[in-house]
């Protein structure tokens, strides 16, 4: 059985724009699949509509069979998809990073010494380990970015979804990023415009228009055609060139 | 991003001891008390009562000088003004001074030796819907964030070359500004709402203290609580009212 299963998914802006229109696609467990497509082309709207933040009209979402139509799998949700948001300061807004880190596992309903064992993990896993009692609004740009994955892999999601993970990031952070993307368990879905990231990180690629889901393959067919890419308004990655 | 729910200093005090719960009752029965006091020995009274909390939370003065400060600099207009516009404005002042002193170092005590989640957590426990909390908490967040939002426009409106004057041009950018910091405002809050939501946020705050009130707590509670009752019948009475 799939992982993720999304059949004619559909969903409308409140003006009545569409914003996704029939997509359909599956994942199995331990896939990494990079969401590719220009601005608007509605990656991040698939991605709050399988975190269950945007109510599903049209079409149905199964994610490790849960259903986010459903009031009851909705609140079971958060913890088998954990989303990490474009901008990491929408974020973070807890006054440690401990704290924020602790968030999610304490909504959870975690025994305390559960959550402290689970925030030690994440930390370490993204490299933050002895700051957590900084402030999170005060680290770097890659820092935060990390935080905000730290404080989502404390829920130990078995599908995670990051958009745009390398934007803001410096090279070095970029590096630093592609490596800890390597050693991340689970199935994940990278939404991005960095085609190298996703050439470095996934073996899939699903491509978006305009809110419709135009092509799905493995990584290396679909970013090395460059006629597909230029009809799409992106560009063969710099390392497949 | 400025620093807008500070992190506590790591201070291993009476009043960071002190149970959020039964400090919270305590502190909030001493403001309502400094709030309605009048006389001046009550409120200074209330003052020490407010000093002594304040020196049982030990807070580091690189914590506590720059908040008193904000507030002597928001007060010091009125410490100026009441004993030249009033006929008793030298006793007016004092217990306007005892007043804000007293509250003041109380809610130093409280914000300093408390972390946020603790506290929301004892606002909530004493039956204040969790709504209330959540809006406390992020109003009290996002006046920071909206004043760094300002900021940034008030830059990219300089550096094109705006410069504030008394016309109508001036007059219609201060509004559109105005306007997309409500609109920028509204997009962050419901982005961090969906943040919340997605990291399984149901409208309860939650802890990891798992640690239970002793009777020290209460007792403590018992004792201000006590001690606020009587200033405030000795107040009354001095007042004729009692």
């Amino acid at each position: 059985m799939s992982l993720v299963e999304v059949r004619n998914l559909g969903y409308r802006y409140t003006d009545g724009s569409p914003a996704l229109d029939s997509v359909t696609f599956t994942l199995q467990p331990g896939e990494r699949v990079g969401l590719v497509g220009t601005n608007g082309a509605g990656k991040t709207t698939l991605f709050l509509c399988l975190a269950g933040v945007l109510p599903v009209s049209l079409g149905t979402i199964h994610v490790h069979g849960l259903d986010p139509a459903r009031p009851e799998d909705r609140r079971r949700l958060p913890g088998q998809v954990g989303i990490v948001f474009q901008n990491s300061d929408d974020q973070l807004f807890s006054a440690t990073l401990f704290d924020d880190v602790a968030f999610g596992p304490l909504n959870l309903g975690l025994a305390p010494d559960e959550v402290r064992q689970r925030v030690a993990e994440s930390l370490q896993q993204t490299g933050l380990t002895g700051q957590d009692q900084r402030p999170p609004f005060h680290l770097s740009g890659g820092a935060k970015r990390r935080a905000a994955l730290a404080g989502v892999l404390a829920m130990r999601p078995s599908v995670l979804l990051l958009d745009e993970p390398s934007m803001f990031l410096d090279p070095q952070g970029r590096r630093d990023l592609i490596r800890l993307l390597g050693e991340l368990p689970g199935t994940l879905i990278i939404g991005s415009h960095d085609l190298d990231l996703i050439a470095d990180s996934c073996q899939r690629v699903l491509l978006m228009h305009e809110g419709k889901l135009v092509a799905d393959g493995p990584t290396n067919d679909l970013l090395t055609d460059a006629a597909l890419m230029e009809r799409y308004g992106l560009e063969v990655p710099r390392s497949r060139r | 991003m400025t620093l807008a729910i500070d992190s506590i200093p790591d201070v291993d005090s009476p009043c960071r001891r002190w149970h959020a719960r039964w400090k919270l009752l305590a502190i909030f029965i001493m403001v309502m008390t400094a709030s309605f006091t009048q006389t001046i020995p009550m409120l200074a009274a209330l003052a020490t009562l407010g000093l002594s909390v304040f020196l049982a939370a030990q807070l580091p003065k690189s914590w506590w000088l720059p908040r008193f400060g904000a507030l002597a600099f928001a007060v010091a207009p009125f410490l100026i003004f009441l004993p030249l516009t009033q006929t008793n404005g030298v006793e007016l002042m004092t217990a306007f001074t005892l007043r804000v002193t007293a509250i003041a170092l109380s809610l130093f005590a409280l914000i300093g030796s408390t972390p946020v989640s603790m506290l929301m957590h004892a606002v909530q426990s004493w039956g204040v819907p969790s709504l209330f909390a959540q809006i406390v908490l992020l109003a009290y967040r996002y006046t920071f964030l909206i004043a760094d939002e300002l900021a940034r426009l008030r830059i990219a409106l300089r550096v094109r070359a705006f410069r504030n004057r008394m016309d109508r041009h001036s007059y219609r950018t201060v509004g559109q500004v105005t306007g997309c910091l409500l609109v920028r405002g509204s997009e962050r809050a419901e982005h961090v709402a969906q943040a919340m939501r997605c990291r399984g946020f149901d409208g309860r705050f939650r802890t990891l203290e798992t640690r239970h009130p002793k009777a020290i707590d209460r007792i403590t509670c018992l004792a201000i609580a006590l001690f606020c009752a009587v200033m405030l019948w000795l107040d009354l009475r001095r007042r004729g009212i009692a």
